[in-house]
């Protein structure tokens, strides 16, 4: 027991110095308490909740969780943090037995840490929620599911889809947005002027960018590939359908020259940042670029075009964005813990929350999807997604070796290999991409 | 009697240090060193794999690949941030108008979070708006604007400028307060004696500032092989691993795959260089001393 104790005391101590020692950006004011009240022997539930871009959203979040505290005689410690802080503190509390009462979960992270062990089982939960608030929408309870079971309760989704500037494809004598990749390609070449400084595929490939990560599988699904299972185990990432997806982004970068010049360096914002700026004209993006011209560029709001992902010779694929709360194992106050959730996903407060946060933060429920703000003209396109989720492990089911696949960020470096070295082919990275993803799925 | 009774004091009053320094660094370093020969992930027990974890790591391209780059990072922002160190030293040692705004304006850089300096950083390589590229294009250098840190040799460029940026008001300061106790009157003899403006550096400034420079270019060398914050923020090791240096692998590996052991393993094999590096400080600086 001592020996216990003191083991993950000093693993506590070692992935806080390790964090420490590696401390980022996002630790500098990022990572912001929300409200630690009272004392006494009431019982105190932490919750860490991922911090968004709206503030409106935040407070909400808070406020919320002050009244679950109120209206339940508890002490409610919420903690509003930045995605990237995420990992070091779930590491360290999960070493040191110190794991929050409620935490969000990217539905990548649920994976991760269901094949941990470490997750509570919330199916019961998920079946109450459901009750008492109408259906939750297949595509994202699917995305939190093992052996039938779930460990995460849904909490809201993003979409991503195609952002075009209306004026600029006019004046290229587009009248529509492109509805396939061969059409988006033909497109981006076209509006291409390096001249003006404007590029047609704002699309980017820098290391740890999460967007390209998405996108990248969106359009190898398009073309039949896969960058992971049909059984769970066999990798067929290796197949001709997946070099011509990976074909067909060089194309656009090496023969068209269709991106911007800083684009392999992008992180997930450098997309956002072009598309402000007027040096992309296509992008592919969740809804934080359409709230954030809405509110600061009404004229770019009214030139921007939204749209599905255009289609592949499959079909069209959209890399689902599932976003949770779930219960450690170790958790002190499971029973709080699950109340808490419930109390966040009632329908009533939930519909204020979700929409002040539109087009950003989709709803959970299938009948607020159709609440008159998901029909507005460049909503639309958003909540429609969200029917046609495909998740990390597709054609398979999600599990947590795609997880680490996505985590490790394999599909990124070797496209980012292919884009920056002419000699090496599509064929050789796609080869050395499936040997990759085989060395995680046979571990 | 009397020296046991000293003894006992001196034990008595060391031992809070000893019981901090156990707590704080023997027992979490052995407990370190241990998990470095685990199969240790967050959230899983550690098994005990003997030297596999190493092995590994030596067997890994990645991993040598990122030692190379860490040794290239490091060499090539030590030398420029001691020349540079050196120069702005000479400079504001000189009795020039408005020196102190200088010596200001100079340690700047050192005093500002580096989150502020990365953030600006990023915005003087973009691309878009970005004033490296702005004046490149207005004095006909480039015809189109330079992706700074979109592939692996610009991206390593513009690290080690940052870093280096970050770093010279250090060397400056170490170096200008051993210049500001060499005495004048020895230039002066000198310069009677004829000794040009380059003499008087080879053979007396020099000399004279050896043993501090050293020392300073010891300790930035320590600070430079294991920054993380500046590579991490500008481009998390990429492109194409082309900025991966040995503490940003370990993050990647031990937060964000999990792999605690492995993560550890890596910082482990950077130790016998830091080690050396740290005794050689403590020796020069505590010989004197002695």
């Amino acid at each position: 027991m001592m020996n216990k104790w003191i083991s993950r005391s000093v693993s506590a101590a070692l992935l806080a110095a390790l964090a420490a020692g590696c401390s980022n950006a996002a630790n500098n004011g990022i990572g912001e308490a929300g409200s630690a009240s009272g004392s006494g022997s009431k019982p105190t539930l932490t919750v860490w909740m991922k911090k968004q871009l709206f503030e409106e959203q935040n407070s909400l979040i808070t406020e919320r969780a002050k009244q679950f505290g109120t209206d339940n005689d508890v002490n409610v410690n919420i903690e509003v943090i930045a995605y990237e802080d995420f990992y070091p503190k779930w590491s360290a509390a999960i070493e040191s037995n110190t794991v929050p009462d409620v935490s969000f979960f990217g539905y990548q992270e649920v994976g991760q840490f269901y094949g941990k062990n470490v997750l509570e089982d919330v199916s019961d939960l998920v079946a109450k929620v459901e009750s008492a608030n109408g259906d939750i929408q297949p595509s994202l309870k699917k995305a939190v599911t093992f052996q039938d079971k779930q460990y995460a309760v849904p909490f809201w989704t993003e979409s991503q889809v195609l952002y075009y500037r209306k004026d600029l494809l006019q004046n290229a004598g587009f009248t529509e947005p492109p509805k396939t990749w061969d059409e988006f390609r033909e497109m981006a070449k076209k509006l291409t002027d390096p001249g003006k400084g404007v590029y047609g595929a704002g699309i980017g490939y820098g290391r740890g960018n999460s967007d390209a990560e998405f996108l990248t599988r969106g359009i190898i699904w398009s073309f039949g590939g896969s960058v992971d299972t049909q059984d769970g185990t066999t990798v067929i990432a290796n197949s001709p359908e997946t070099v011509a997806a990976a074909k067909y982004i060089r194309d656009i970068f090496l023969t068209d020259k269709s991106t911007p010049p800083s684009a392999l360096g992008w992180d997930d914002s450098g997309n956002n940042k072009a598309y402000l700026s007027g040096q992309a004209a296509m992008i592919f993006n969740a809804g934080s670029v359409l709230a954030t011209i809405k509110k600061d560029n009404p004229d770019l709001y009214e030139k921007t075009g939204i749209a599905p992902f255009p289609a592949g010779p499959k079909g069209t694929f959209i890399p689902g964005i599932s976003n949770n709360l779930g219960i450690f194992k170790d958790a002190k106050n499971k029973e709080l813990a699950k109340k808490f959730i419930e109390y966040m996903v009632a329908a009533d407060w939930y519909k204020t929350w979700i929409e002040t946060g539109a087009p950003l933060t989709g709803p959970i429920y299938g009948k607020l999807a159709s609440e008159p703000v998901w029909q507005e003209e460049k909503n639309k396109a958003f909540a429609e997604s969200v029917k046609g989720f495909y998740f990390l492990g597709y054609p398979g089911e999600y599990n947590t070796k795609a997880g680490e696949v996505y985590n490790l960020r394999i599909v990124n470096d070797t496209f980012q290999k292919l884009l920056l070295e002419p000699n090496y082919t599509p064929e050789s990275a796609v080869k050395d991409l499936s040997a990759k993803i085989e060395e995680v799925y046979n571990k | 009697m009397k020296t046991n009774m000293n003894n006992r004091l001196a034990y008595g009053l060391m031992s809070p240090m000893l019981i901090y320094l156990i707590a704080i660094m023997v027992l979490p370093f052995g407990w370190a060193v241990y998990l470095s020969f685990t199969n240790k992930v967050v959230g899983a027990p550690a098994v005990f794999t003997g030297l596999n974890n190493y092995i590994d790591l030596l067997q890994d391209s990645l991993f040598w690949k990122t030692v190379w780059n860490t040794l290239l990072f490091t060499a090539v922002a030590v030398i420029f941030k001691t020349v540079f160190g050196m120069v702005m030293a000479l400079v504001l040692n000189e009795n020039i108008v408005f020196r102190n705004v200088f010596r200001v304006l100079l340690f700047l850089p050192w005093t500002i979070p580096t989150i502020v300096s990365v953030f600006t950083w990023q915005w003087i390589y973009s691309d878009v708006g970005g004033v490296l590229n702005f004046l490149l294009l207005k004095a006909h250098l480039i015809s189109e604007p330079v992706g700074w840190l979109a592939t692996p040799a610009l991206a390593m460029f513009s690290v080690i400028l940052v870093n280096v940026w970050r770093g010279i008001p250090f060397m400056g300061i170490a170096i200008l307060a051993g210049l500001q106790t060499l005495p004048k009157e020895m230039y002066e003899a000198a310069m009677l004696d004829g000794a040009g403006a380059v003499k008087r550096f080879i053979y007396m400034t020099l000399p004279s500032v050896k043993e501090v420079t050293v020392l300073a270019a010891v300790m930035t060398t320590i600070w430079t092989l294991n920054d993380f914050e500046i590579i991490w923020l500008l481009t998390r090791g990429g492109p194409s691993n082309g900025t991966q240096v040995v503490s940003t692998l370990s993050y990647t590996i031990g937060f964000l795959n999990l792999s605690l052991g492995k993560a550890i393993a890596i910082a482990v094999l950077t130790m016998p260089p830091l080690i050396m590096l740290i005794n050689f400080v403590t020796k020069r600086s505590l010989s004197s001393n002695d």
